[in-house]
């Protein structure tokens, strides 16, 4: 049997539980253990997806050897194979720009310790999250990535554990929504396995209990992905996070909730079920409402952070309109955008982690001229955002394409109309940072950690590979979308989702 | 003959590897050697593309289609001619903007020179690929990207003035270009396809007309931005506080030509002239750039500023392009097209004029030039011939282009715009002619017109040569690279409405 799809959250799990064992003795190697594992992961990651595109089949890993529907399986498709490279890339990116950080605070060697093995707790949980068949086991991974969350956050700046709160009361809320939808599922057909519910889903007449369940499911997953109007927690997490850890919380822990729910309702309830046509109208009124809101309220803010929390929300409206539209270029613009907002928002918030860890900037008026003294960190800003607003050849724009392509083929014209105005806002707040990054009035800014950098120009080239990687990443992903749609997406989401 | 050949790619490439190669080591070497970069790419390029003209002289088109760039379409580039118009005078003009900017830049001791060189090297890549797209993706695609690439151009000074200026020009590019985007989507999803059609594929009455028309409209408009039609027209003028080679090529090359080469593409080669005609969109444009060429024709004769005079000016010869295909007719469409070369060399000669005198003397109004002549003679003698050539007397290149516009109107049965047309020459006139009467006027008006000389060489060639092509184009039309020939095969074939080439 093809042991991959457990082994890649196997590692990072020996990693993140061995971390604080090995730092105990050599906190370097304590480090290691986490960035090596991720890295390991990373690469079984695109093992498995070429093993997938390869055969064109799905992979089905049974756990244990225990075979569904009472064993817990694990599917990996196209969309979630794709997925899961992204999620571990990113993860183990983070891990090697986190270390500067974790060097230049002297701090205990178990509380850096602890950084890295809940950090790859957070990794692990992103990518069972995905992988699992399972909907018990879903909200297990749930739990992990949110209890990881709590943690990172709580560590951040000094508002942080204040925010942590708040995300904990509200994820609980959340995770038990989804609970008590999975409940009412268990309830109704007697098992938890997805492909088993989705076959004896089709059998129930009784409606009410589907209704419950997808209601349940709509905040549970709206909670956790900060889809307007659940997404009261977001802006103070993403803006007190600990600034290395910042760039998964904001750039992918909130897009497999996103996943988590396109693959609920187009693979376990009907599309065509009559009570989903409601569903989808409710995740398009919540998909508009967010965009327009979350573009509206970035404009209000000067501090970097802030900003791109809320450009988050109105991103993730994308997603989410991407699955109201429930067609084939909706949902294939839905995939593409949770991979290239993962790399932009990432890459967005490892410019910030870097300006904050280069200069302790926190407010956009301290971009002033930044350019000069951190060449590479502002051109991918600059690539970044532009991505961001949705301008070619970057990869937001290619999103956006097949997203109104979707709309337009479902006759809904409004939602073209906000994806273009949600893009013109954007504009307004990015070029905002532009003109502070280029034309702003220079400031004396003071090296954050002198001790650290002994006066070197950009910074450490363990932050500076992560930075590049985002910003090339979106230009390939938007320059190549092809061909991951032709590849990858297309046979799954025709089968899998439509099918 | 369809010829596969990277050819198109690779002129569009070349300048695009120039830019990136200015960033990286711009600030590292002598500013010769980073001029160097551009100039180098700016020959490479010119090469690149007109060593492709006597193949599509004689019928045969360059295509390139590297991958597929959407869901079922192709990133694709094909030299058709009247992309070939475009692409010709875009890299053809780059060399000359290129040493007149050297030359300027340095003697205005400007700042920021390294960012200048490279967003001026993707300007002009993104030209070529407008110039060389094949379909509304790909066309699109450049199209931003020179909205985008032209943005730290015109807030190149990055004071207050320049700010206010940098976003009115992305207000008016990026809201256009948004729609223009919802449009493109719009047609794919209705006709199943985007690529350009000598004659359009969108057949009249597949679509109701109103539909048509608010289709019509909203692609029309990103268009009219960078054209300058009236009322779209406001972010021009106030991009004049860029230095004047942008000015230049703003208003000549790159960015106004790109915005009339777009129009020309949508109104002939998207919708084709039947179409746009049985929806109104014909004439609705038509009359709007009517009422511009008047409009800016009076609003430029109160101007004392030489450069917003010349805005305005470009504002009102634009529109003629524009007037000239919303007449549907092939004879306009004709003068049309070579109207974008026409009135390229002309204006650049125009602003390289400004540019020169600016530098020079740091006179830059028109009523303190007086007696400019005896201190600067090369400069406004070739600022006259060029004059001349804006209002369109014959022997100048500007005569060809109207001639054909006027022509076309007049077999179209179309009195009114013949009058118009006829009259926007006479006020073209009017607002240059007071100019070079003042420099050549008798009267001294500033001290600084009696000593010193001409503007350094840099400046001064370039100056020379667009004024000396501007009167050849306007003897032989077809002179050396055959834009005439061009011109007339592009509105022969979107006349005669064939299929798609590619």
């Amino acid at each position: 049997m093809n042991h991959i799809p457990v082994l890649i959250i196997l590692f990072p799990l020996c990693g993140a539980v061995l971390c604080p064992l090995i730092s105990f003795l050599n906190p370097a190697w304590g480090k290691r253990a986490v960035v090596g594992t991720l890295f390991a992961s990373f690469a079984l990651s695109v093992i498995q997806l070429a093993g997938i595109v390869q055969t064109g089949e799905p992979v089905h890993y049974w756990m244990g050897g225990w075979a569904p529907p009472y064993g817990i399986e694990f599917v990996i498709d196209g969309v979630n194979g794709i997925i899961i490279v992204l999620v571990a890339f990113i993860g183990a990116f983070t891990s090697l720009f986190s270390s500067p950080f974790e060097e230049a605070n002297p701090n205990h060697r178990f509380k850096s310790a602890g950084y890295y093995s809940i950090l790859c707790f957070l990794v692990i949980g992103l990518l069972g999250l995905s992988s699992t068949g399972d909907a018990f086991n879903l909200y297990v991974f749930m739990e992990i990535v949110a209890l990881s969350g709590y943690g990172l956050i709580a560590i951040g700046e000094e508002k942080g554990p204040i925010a942590a709160f708040r995300y904990l009361l509200t994820g609980t809320i959340g995770a038990c929504m989804y609970l008590m939808g999975v409940g009412f599922l268990y309830s109704a057909t007697g098992t938890l396995n997805m492909a088993d519910l989705a076959i004896k889903l089709k059998e129930i007449d009784n409606t009410h209990i589907i209704i419950l369940a997808m209601a349940c499911m709509i905040v549970g997953f709206g909670i956790k992905m900060a889809l307007f109007p659940l997404h009261g927690w977001q802006p103070p997490a993403h803006s007190y996070a600990h600034p290395a850890a910042d760039p998964m919380i904001a750039g992918v822990m909130i897009k497999i909730p996103a996943y988590g729910m396109m693959r609920f309702f187009f693979c376990i309830f009907e599309e065509t079920h009559p009570a989903a046509e409601v569903v989808f109208n409710i995740i398009g009124v919540m998909a508009v409402c967010g965009i327009l809101f979350g573009s509206l309220k970035a404009l209000r803010y000067d501090k970097y952070n802030k900003i791109l929390a809320y450009s988050s929300i109105g991103q993730v409206g994308y997603i989410a309109l991407g699955i109201s539209l429930g067609n084939f270029y909706g949902l294939v613009g839905a995939v593409l955008h949770i991979l290239s907002h993962a790399f932009m928002k990432t890459g967005l918030f490892y410019t910030s982690a870097a300006l904050k860890y280069k200069f302790g900037i926190h407010y956009t008026d301290e971009l002033g001229q930044i350019y000069r003294k951190m060449p590479v960190t502002g051109t991918a800003m600059v690539a970044l955002s532009l991505s961001m607003i949705g301008l070619p050849p970057f990869a937001g724009f290619f999103s956006k394409w097949y997203l109104a392509l979707g709309a337009i083929q479902n006759g809904q014209y409004f939602y073209v109309a906000v994806l273009i105005v949600s893009s013109l806002l954007s504009a307004i707040y990015f070029f905002r940072i532009f003109e502070r990054l280029f034309m702003g009035e220079e400031k004396q800014l003071e090296d954050h950690y002198p001790a650290a950098e002994h006066g070197r120009k950009e910074v450490p080239l363990r932050m500076i590979i992560p930075v590049v990687i985002a910003a090339v990443m979106v230009v390939l992903l938007g320059l190549g979308n092809t061909f991951i749609v032709n590849n990858v997406l297309e046979i799954t989401v025709m089968e899998v989702f439509l099918g | 003959m369809i010829i596969d050949s990277f050819r198109p790619l690779a002129a569009i490439a070349v300048s695009l590897l120039a830019a990136a190669l200015i960033m990286l080591v711009g600030n590292k070497v002598k500013p010769n050697v980073r001029e160097g970069i551009t100039l180098i790419a700016a020959v490479i390029k010119a090469a690149l593309v007109f060593s492709m003209v006597p193949a599509v002289l004689a019928g045969n088109e360059f295509v390139c289609r590297p991958w597929e760039i959407v869901d079922g379409i192709s990133l694709a580039f094909r030299t058709d001619a009247a992309g070939m118009v475009f692409a010709c005078i875009a890299s053809g003009l780059w060399i000359v903007t290129s040493i007149y900017s050297i030359g300027y830049m340095r003697g205005h001791h400007e700042k920021n020179q390294t960012g200048y060189f490279a967003a001026f090297a993707v300007c002009l890549s993104s030209a070529i690929g407008i110039a060389f797209a094949a379909n509304l993706i790909t066309f699109f695609i450049f199209y931003e990207m020179l909205t985008i690439a032209t943005y730290p151009l015109v807030a190149h000074y990055r004071n207050d003035a320049a700010k206010a200026s940098g976003r009115k020009y992305l207000a008016y590019t990026l809201i256009s270009g948004q729609i223009f985007f919802a449009a493109i989507v719009a047609i794919y999803v209705i006709y199943g396809t985007l690529e350009f059609t000598p004659g359009g594929f969108i057949g009249a009455g597949s679509l109701p007309a109103g539909i048509m028309l608010v289709l019509f409209i909203m692609m029309i408009g990103g268009g009219a931005v960078k054209a300058g039609v009236m009322p779209l027209h406001g972010w021009l003028p106030s991009a004049m506080v860029a230095p004047t080679p942008v000015s230049a090529l703003l208003h000549a090359v790159a960015v106004v030509k790109a915005g009339a080469f777009c129009v020309l593409r949508v109104v002939c080669y998207v919708f084709g002239p039947e179409a746009a005609g049985w929806c109104g969109g014909g004439k609705l444009l038509s009359w709007l750039a009517v009422c511009t060429i008047i409009l800016s024709s009076c609003i430029a004769m109160r101007k004392d500023n030489l450069k917003a005079r010349l805005a305005f000016s470009t504002i009102g010869q634009l529109s003629y392009i524009v007037l000239g295909i919303s007449v549907l007719a092939p004879y306009s469409i004709l003068g049309a097209a070579f109207h974008i070369v026409a009135h390229a060399f002309l204006k650049i000669t125009l602003f390289m004029c400004a540019g020169a005198i600016f530098v020079t003397t740091h006179l830059s109004e028109i009523s303190t030039m007086g007696g400019l002549a005896k201190r600067m003679p090369v400069t406004a003698t070739c600022f006259t011939v060029a004059s001349l050539g804006i209002a369109g007397l014959p022997l100048l290149a500007g005569f060809v282009s109207k001639m054909n516009i006027i022509r076309g109107a007049f077999l179209a049965g179309q009195p009114l715009f013949v009058a118009t047309l006829v009259a926007a020459a006479l006020l073209a006139l009017s607002y240059l002619i007071p100019v070079v009467r003042i420099f050549f006027g008798k009267e001294v008006s500033s001290p600084v017109l009696n000593e010193g000389g001409e503007a350094s060489k840099a400046m001064l060639i370039p100056i020379i040569i667009t004024a000396v092509v501007s009167f050849i184009l306007g003897v032989m039309p077809n002179a050396a690279l055959h834009l005439y020939d061009f011109a007339a095969m592009a509105a022969e074939a979107i006349a005669q409405g064939g299929g798609p080439i590619a």
